[in-house]
């Protein structure tokens, strides 16, 4: 399952990455997803073991969680590649390799920022639109967030309602604005 | 084959396929239940998804089906129209537009069917592009809300 090991991008993200979310705790979740925390500046010595089992955890996300999760979107994403055009019998467009290699992309960063801020994780529903679009789809209770990925970019929409115009809200995806939308989702 | 007014009571149904291929629903991760996705919405080229009026189907949604083992969803005629509920202003004061709407249009082989239309001009300009594409996420919400009126064959 580890095909790939993520450390140097993380690192990588973590240093370019100026609104890097610093997490006090170390969340433990049902579903047995754990995040540790990664500001460790300010550790004491009476805090050593609380240090190591955050390394560990830290390990598990690391060498475990991430990789298996990436490889998850990497399948799916495969698998919508192999689409040929009229691949629903309705007449819609496959995808692109960009929209593809895009869509691997925000799927990505989308992942890295809600594991690596302590949030939850719910696995998205994957597929493609009549253009060839990539589109995400989350649902939590009453809130669905959409993401759909074209070759111009990415945009996002919020649903909490039927209404076209007062339930629903459209926006262009910014990495930065991740952690908002996901905080909306579970709310 | 007389084409009549489709109450907001009326029930419709509506045809989803069972393609594991064709991704018109899958399970949430979450919780397990059925989601619709606006994939079973769509029909090209007119983006005028077509529904069966239920009452002229005797009530029976296996005759909406297209294919045995696809599974029928249904949604309530008032409840589609207020997708499109639009806030006009007016000098004499405001009232509401309907920019989606169920329309009878029968046809010799199925005197039931129906189609929803939307009026993209009624929406404000972030919107009017994507009035299809958002019908149809509204559509499969109120699908996903009352699930499956006939579960497919083998799900």
């Amino acid at each position: 399952m580890l095909l790939e090991k993520p450390w140097g991008r993380f690192q990588e993200n973590t240093e370019s990455t100026s609104d890097s979310v610093v997490i006090e705790e170390v969340p433990t979740s049902s579903n047995g997803m754990i995040v540790p925390s990664l500001n460790e500046a300010n550790s004491t010595r009476a805090e050593a073991p609380k240090l190591l089992q955050r390394e560990q955890l830290y390990k598990t996300w690391q060498q475990d969680i991430y990789p298996f999760l990436l490889d998850a979107f990497k399948e799916k994403l495969q698998r919508i590649g192999e689409r040929e055009k009229n691949w629903d019998n309705k007449g819609s467009k496959n995808p692109s390799d960009l929209v593809l290699s895009k869509a691997h992309i925000t799927l990505e960063n989308f992942l890295y920022s809600v594991v690596n801020s302590g949030r939850l994780w719910i696995t998205p529903f994957v597929s493609t639109d009549e253009d060839g679009h990539i589109t995400i789809q989350w649902n939590s209770g009453q809130h669905e967030l959409h993401i759909e990925i074209s070759e111009e970019g990415a945009e996002y929409i919020k649903i909490w309602g039927i209404n076209i115009e007062h339930e629903m809200h459209l926006g262009i995806l910014k990495r930065k604005e991740f952690i908002n939308l996901w905080d909306w989702l579970n709310q | 084959m007389t084409q009549d007014f489709i109450s907001d009571g009326e029930e419709l149904y509506r045809n989803v396929r069972r393609d594991d291929e064709a991704d018109e629903y899958f399970p949430d991760p979450t919780t397990g239940r059925v989601i619709i996705t606006s994939q079973a919405f769509l029909d090209k080229p007119q983006n005028e998804p077509s529904v069966d009026r239920a009452k002229l189907k005797n009530f029976e949604p296996q005759k909406s089906l297209l294919k045995e083992n696809n599974g029928v969803v249904s949604l309530i005629a008032g409840e589609v129209r207020q997708i499109g509920d639009v806030k006009s202003e007016e000098p004499k004061g405001s009232h509401i537009d309907h920019a989606v709407d169920v329309i009878h249009d029968p046809k010799p082989e199925n005197d039931a069917h129906s189609k929803i239309v939307v009026e993209p001009n009624y929406f404000y300009s972030d919107k009017k592009g994507k009035a299809f594409r958002l019908l149809r996420k509204a559509l499969a919400r109120l699908a996903t809300k009352r699930g499956w009126t006939l579960e497919p064959k083998g799900s």
